[in-house]
């Protein structure tokens, strides 16, 4: 199964800056250190991708613990089908470790189209039956031939690598099974993609009107809330957007491979940077006329989401904020805090690129800022603690940690419930940030009990 | 949809495991859960019981990567072992296999005597180990299973017996509510009860403050004494073998209750309590709670008749509930769904009670009041338009669930209370809606 991947692994995002020594680049790709490591596997880098398409049902091949602590646990919003939301599971047993479960692929799959009415089927090996020589892409074929629908195998045993690779194990999928097996029945001039947004509390439908106002057409969403068919369509769009994802150049560098299509990187984080991507697009279209569209717009745009910000940046201005979270986000969200106003103390660059952490150190250069590579709960609140923060903002998974250390925290992972794209949701984190920053029970929170 | 024999699992009512025997592992003081696989296999774990619990969840995982390390040696294991003793010094490593390294054929055994003599410097720090593969069995069993394997290991041995001790053994799904109020109510009959384990210490907030192994719960020397109590109380019926293997253990006799829920059940309990202690003279307050608990199930019973119910639970609170539902509220259990089967599935009140998974509450339980399960259930409830009453792992969708309250007296009052509010609410809505059709009818 190895040699299979092997074209992801040469451009894998730790190796980007092909001038490094292979020991710089074995140090940026070092293995997760047993006992001390925090993060999901290659299968759950997948599923990121994946779920969001929501009307394809979504079958785990493994045990239990791939499946029942994992499903119905995303922050995805699709309106084309729920089935990201349910759990299909072939729940491998003792037996189907010693007799191979490849059977259950096919009759699980006639099952769920018996049932439910899927655009297509979406079949992940897992580490168990990886390591059990379950032949998935055969047993797709079959099940594919029983139904009639697209049926995908996705080979993605946790234990081949970490999330991002699981990304662009996803990313791979997509561009050899699905995209370009479909026409779309028109197209426009201004026809784009849009990789690495997952419409994670509605964040892409934060942007859509943005995009439809100023007459660019979103022809292919990978894959916040699309559909099965829009990702076979991405073929013809003009240009390709990556969002915030470093995995998923790997998908991006296929598709203009393949098809000839531009990329460029971008986010929808912050009045700069959306205003940066915006202006890509126009590039890559090579279009005057749009980009002159864009200015006037976003010139429009800031001022309006200035006067609506008003009230809350005034709570926030100097408010010492410590960013955790990863990849892309790390200095796509400082920016964003920075124009709050806020004083960003702190990024970690887990996940990182080398390029990522340029594009900080450049930004902070000249002061004393914290770039952390790794850290844990301890680490976090004795620098929140050390650098007299006001507020944290990570993922869900330490929110917790927070609330112990009574730090003020606004949750930027999957799980959450706002959407902090676009204009809207630029005033949707600033209303969060003071929400939180100004409740009254951190003081309860803080006070002595009478026995103290 | 029509029924046929399914194949696999569609929207799982079962957990794995490792999640079992990380929550029995999280109920003893400084415990570390260390599994043994990769590291989605943890990750996945963890952030589930931290959305259920709303607190830091401390576990670690051997992070095996590539299908080289997993086919050699051990050294994974032996590391990280090492790593999680280096940093977090737990009183207790609670090592857990996954369906990875059962696949391979791992030996834990030999695995912590390598460790032993490659790191003497770690003696201080016990280790205990149970095989857990996510292919066999489910949490509930995984929790029971890791609680066989601590009290194995730490070989509570026969001794002196403690005058007024009490273990008890809390089921699967117990919320920290249950176990104080069980606490309370030994208590307060002069005894002192050691709950083995204790998640209401470790898991309820109490912990106001960052920990990176389990902040509180029994102490492993009150599992080493175990022994030395008057007697095992084995709260839920798996819980039952538990206390069994104890007594051939250290000799400790034991009395196994279904459950603490309901009211015949909690009047059992007293009855124990009132033999143990010597105390005929039942505090005041636990009387006043009887009575408030009966005046509620009476206040509900006229929208308690007639009424059907799916409950989709592990298969000891799916005892407790139905037994609660059926034999004191008068509503029928028109479906029971759980995870493994067990002989004393027959001994539940329910019209059916099979193995199987969330997929199964839309397809058996039509026509149905109310559902009874976690939070996963809210897709497959709305499908048959019933309301659902959380309950079991994960509740992800309610604030404070963990402290709740459903044994003895007062859990019976809440747990009455809180199904009568739901069906009278359902009632006057069907009502009105019935009413007004028919009317329109007759103009």
């Amino acid at each position: 199964m190895a040699a299979k991947f092997d074209h992801l692994t040469e451009v894998d995002s730790c190796s980007e800056n092909q001038k490094k020594s292979t020991a710089e680049k074995a140090k940026k790709c070092a293995k997760p250190t047993p006992g001390a490591t925090m993060g999901g596997c290659a299968f759950d880098g997948a599923q990121i991708v994946l779920l969001p398409v929501g009307d394809a049902a979504h079958l785990i091949h493994g045990p239990a613990t791939c499946v029942s602590q994992n499903w119905n646990n995303r922050g995805s919003r699709n309106l084309h089908g729920q089935y990201y939301k349910m759990g299909f599971s072939t729940d491998v047993t003792e037996m189907d470790v010693v007799f191979g479960g490849e059977k259950k692929i096919t009759d699980k799959c006639v099952e769920i189209a018996d049932r439910y009415p899927v655009k297509a089927i979406f079949v992940y090996t897992t580490c168990v039956t990886a390591m059990i020589g379950d032949d998935v892409p055969t047993a797709c074929k079959k099940a594919s031939e029983l139904t009639g629908l697209p049926v995908i195998p996705v080979e993605s045993p946790g234990f081949i690598g970490n999330k991002n690779f699981g990304n662009k194990i996803a990313g791979d999928a997509l561009l050899e099974y699905v995209i370009g097996t479909r026409e779309p029945e028109t197209t426009t001039k201004y026809d784009i993609n849009i990789i690495g947004d997952y419409n994670i509390a509605g964040e892409l439908w934060q942007m859509m009107p943005v995009f439809e106002e100023l007459g660019i057409n979103v022809l292919a969403s990978l894959t916040g809330g699309t559909s099965f068919n829009e990702i076979a369509h991405a073929h013809r769009a003009k240009c390709t957007l990556v969002i915030c994802s470093k995995a998923l150049l790997t998908l991006a560098e296929g598709l203009k491979r393949k098809y000839g299509i531009p990329f460029a990187e971008g986010s929808f984080y912050g009045l700069g940077e959306i205003e940066k991507t915006l202006l890509s697009v126009a590039d890559m279209l090579d279009s005057d006329e749009l980009r002159d569209r864009i200015l006037k717009f976003v010139e429009r745009k800031n001022a309006e989401v200035l006067a609506e910000l008003a009230p809350y940046t005034a709570q926030l201005k100097g408010k010492r904020v410590f960013v955790y979270t990863g990849g892309v986000k790390s200095w796509s969200t400082i920016y964003q805090l920075e124009e709050l106003g806020m004083d960003v103390i702190g990024t970690s660059t887990r996940k990182s690129t080398e390029q990522d952490i340029e594009r900080i150190r450049e930004h902070f250069e000249g002061t004393q800022k914290m770039l952390l590579e790794k850290g844990d709960g301890r680490i976090l609140l004795n620098i929140l603690q050390k650098e007299k923060a006001d507020l944290l903002l990570a993922g869900g998974r330490n929110m917790y940690t927070s609330i112990k250390g009574r730090y003020p925290f606004v949750d930027v992972n999957q799980e959450r419930i706002h959407g902090y794209a676009g204009y809207t949701g630029m005033v949707e984190l600033a209303k969060q940030l003071a929400y939180t920053l100004t409740s009254p029970v951190w003081k309860v929170a803080k006070s002595k009990a009478p026995w103290e | 949809m029509e029924t046929k024999i399914k194949t696999g699992q569609t929207n799982p009512l079962k957990k794995s495991q490792i999640l079992g025997g990380s929550l029995a592992a999280l109920g003893i003081k400084g415990a570390m859960p260390l599994h043994h696989g990769s590291q989605g296999c943890t990750a996945f774990t963890k952030t589930f019981l931290t959305q259920h619990f709303r607190e830091i969840v401390p576990m670690q995982t051997t992070a095996l990567t590539d299908i080289a390390t997993i086919m050699g040696e051990d050294w994974n294991l032996l590391e990280g072992m090492k790593n999680v003793i280096e940093k977090h010094k737990p009183e207790l490593l609670v090592l857990l296999s996954t369906g990875i390294s059962d696949t391979r054929g791992d030996d834990f055994e030999r695995s912590i005597k390598d460790f032993r003599k490659k790191y003497p410097e770690y003696a201080g720090t016990k280790i205990v180990y149970c095989t857990t593969p996510d292919f066999v069995d489910d949490a509930h069993l995984g929790y029971t299973n890791t609680l066989k394997a601590v009290f194995k290991q730490l070989s509570p041995a026969k001794m002196q017996t403690e005058k007024g001790r009490v273990n008890v053994l809390p089921s699967f799904g117990m919320t920290a509510g249950d176990i104080d109020e069980i606490r309370d109510i030994i208590e307060s009959f002069g005894l002192r009860p050691v709950f083995l384990p204790d998640i209401s210490d470790s898991m309820s907030g109490s912990a106001d403050f960052f920990y990176s192994t389990a902040p509180g719960g029994c102490t492993v020397e009150e599992i080493e004494t175990a022994g030395a109590a008057e007697m095992n109380i084995a709260a839920g019926r798996t819980m039952g073998e538990i206390a069994e293997q104890l007594k051939e253990l250290n000799g400790v006799p034991f009395v196994t209750f279904d459950s603490l829920i309901g009211i015949s059940e909690t009047d059992r309990f007293i009855e124990l309590l009132m033999k143990l202690s010597g105390r005929m003279d039942v505090p005041a307050k636990i009387k006043k709670q009887r009575k408030i608990a009966i005046d509620v199930m009476l206040d509900g019973h006229f929208n308690f008749g007639g009424k059907k119910c799916a409950v989709a639970i592990e298969p000891d609170l799916l005892l407790g509930v139905s037994k609660f539902l059926h034999d004191e509220l008068g509503i029928t259990v028109q479906i029971g769904i759980t995870t493994f089967n067990s002989s004393f599935l027959g001994e539940i009140p329910a019209e059916e009670v099979i193995k199987g998974d969330l997929e199964d509450v839309a397809l058996k339980g039509g026509g149905v009041s109310l559902v009874i399960s976690n939070t996963n259930a809210h897709l497959t409830s709305e499908m048959i338009h019933a309301p659902l009453l959380r309950m079991g792992i994960p509740v992800k969708d309610r604030i404070g669930q963990f402290i709740k309250v459903y044994s003895c007296y007062r859990g019976a009052a809440y747990f009455a209370a809180e199904i009568g509010s739901i069906l009278l609410e359902r009632d006057e809505h069907e009502s009105w809606e019935e009413q007004t059709e028919n009317y329109r009818r007759s103009l």
